[in-house]
């Protein structure tokens, strides 16, 4: 039933939701983690010719998310810029109202943290990779990736002890 | 230091698994083709192969996906209704070695690609079967996480290992899942067959706030009331073995109804009484003839169900009740559908404690 190559469709049907999830950590609002998954699979579709190694396919579709998170962030980084002085993401109503307040908390502090840090931590606790995986993802060494969660989840550690 | 960074990690864990979890699965969207390439009309050569790329990509993943999805040109693939699992009628688990508790049947092995395959081709080829999804160890997880996101001490114990592949089988509407059970069970690499939770017990949603009061009834076993169980081994009868208890008293039961009522966690409560109790069996048991005849309206216990406002604690609210006289059993009905849906639609068997410790 399922044929060797890569299978977008069942990919899709598989990952689609959790993909959504690892979106709407990066990005924070349910909208744009859609649009923003639609488009990773767009471009994983698109070159799913070049793939050789098809285990490698979920890696792919992952980083293609991550990338396209990227640029989400960036643009509004760029429109914040020139309008009034940049602030990281603000979690949209809706998930906020959600989440409680001691979450809150921890994820506006993860959302201060520099990018490469942010989603190796989110990386590692939400999705449970291994050291090699998120450096498949994020394109890093695996040994790059665990000094960045480390790094990160010190700096955590600092900005949570501060403000409590 | 070391305990610092722990205690920062389980607070991320657990934000990013509440976050992940405020997404609904029924309201994503279905994966649209891509428009035509525009970014090409620039470099004219190239056109032409690339549109043929793209024609012969989108007939693939057309076909890939069974056809399923009909008439709707532009759609690849949805997130398929059976990415619920309360959709689905029947769960069918494979085997896998990590799982706990082992399913004899599966003698310690892991089902393989192979039987994956197999076992999925036998399953649309069983009459009545309309759709199948299936979900990786990984997936459920991911749906496990979801479901259960404010239990963390929980979420901190299950791993992917934890965890069993599914097929998840959609029948034919009015279709009867036991004979479709019957036709699967035995095939090798099957743990289990059954219908998922939301299915086997149909008043979860309305009931699921509930703690269920029953209070003591005449000659009444329980050792609450004073009563002593009749041995195990003995013939089960009500009237040799076993000391019986007493009822309750019109006195002990107004004291517990004003208890309560002002209980603050308490948002409503209704009493129950034998014939109303004996309805709700007589519906639930319709098909059991010999169970209806043997049961009686006084066989029936009489309870005080009540209504918690969101996020009290039924354990908490159990215990106090539990310690007053003349109460016979205390259910945290949050609690018995938690680890049900544990249970039926994850196999797996939590202690008490763990399991609801947070309800």
């Amino acid at each position: 039933m399922r044929q060797r190559g890569m299978d977008v469709a069942s990919l899709f049907a598989e990952h689609h939701v959790g993909l959504v999830r690892l979106a709407l950590i990066m990005v924070g609002d349910h909208a744009t983690a859609e649009d923003v998954v639609q488009n990773a699979f767009i471009r994983v579709h698109a070159g799913r010719a070049k793939l050789r190694d098809v285990d490698k396919a979920l890696a792919y579709v992952r980083s293609a998310v991550l990338n396209c998170c990227r640029s989400v962030l960036r643009k509004r980084a760029l429109t914040f810029r020139r309008a009034t002085p940049y602030e990281p993401p603000v979690w949209s109503a809706e998930s906020a109202a959600l989440v409680g307040e001691e979450r809150r908390e921890v994820l506006t502090a993860l959302q201060g943290l520099p990018r490469r840090q942010r989603e190796a931590l989110t990386l590692r606790y939400y999705c449970d990779l291994a050291d090699q995986e998120i450096a498949d993802c994020m394109g890093i060494g695996a040994s790059t990736a665990r000094s960045t969660i480390a790094r990160g989840l010190a700096a955590l550690a600092r900005t949570l002890g501060e403000s409590s | 230091m070391n305990d610092a960074t722990s205690q920062v990690e389980r607070r991320l864990r657990e934000a990013l698994t509440e976050a992940g979890a405020t997404i609904d699965t029924s309201m994503l969207r279905p994966l649209q083709a891509p428009e035509r390439h525009r970014r090409f009309h620039s470099k004219p050569r190239l056109v032409t192969a690339t549109a043929a790329a793209a024609v012969v990509a989108l007939a693939t993943a057309i076909i890939l996906s069974d056809g399923r999805l009909g008439g709707a040109k532009d759609i690849v693939a949805s997130s398929p209704e059976l990415a619920q699992s309360d959709k689905a009628d029947l769960l069918l688990f494979f085997c896998s070695s990590t799982a706990q508790p082992q399913e004899p049947k599966c003698q310690g092995r892991d089902a393989t690609q192979d039987d994956f395959r197999r076992i999925e081709e036998a399953v649309w080829q069983t009459p009545g079967v309309v759709d199948v999804l299936f979900v990786s160890q990984a997936l459920a997880l991911d749906n496990f996480r979801s479901d259960f996101a404010r239990n963390t001490a929980l979420l901190r114990k299950i791993k992917v290992a934890d965890m069993q592949p599914i097929l998840r089988v959609k029948l034919a509407e009015g279709f009867d899942p036991m004979q479709v059970i019957q036709h699967l069970q035995a095939t090798p690499g099957v743990a289990g067959l059954h219908p998922p939770a939301a299915k086997q017990t149909p008043a979860y949603k309305q009931e699921s706030s509930q703690v269920r009061v029953s209070v003591c009834a005449q000659g009444s076993p329980l050792p609450a009331c004073g009563g002593t169980m009749p041995s195990a081994d003995g013939p089960v009868s009500t009237d040799d073995e076993g000391k019986h208890g007493k009822k309750i008293t019109q006195a002990q039961k107004n004291v517990l109804r004003k208890m309560i009522n002002s209980m603050p966690e308490v948002e409503s409560f209704v009493f129950e009484t034998q014939q109303a109790a004996y309805e709700k069996f007589r519906i639930a048991y319709a098909k059991n003839k010999k169970l209806l005849e043997a049961t009686k309206v006084s066989d029936m216990p009489e309870s005080f169900l009540v209504t918690l406002k969101v996020g009290a604690s039924g354990e908490e609210v159990g215990n106090r009740l539990r310690q007053q006289p003349g109460v016979a059993q205390v259910v945290n009905q949050s609690c018995m559908f938690e680890q049900l849906k544990l249970l039926i639609d994850y196999r797996l068997s939590i202690p008490d404690g763990q399991a609801c410790a947070h309800l």
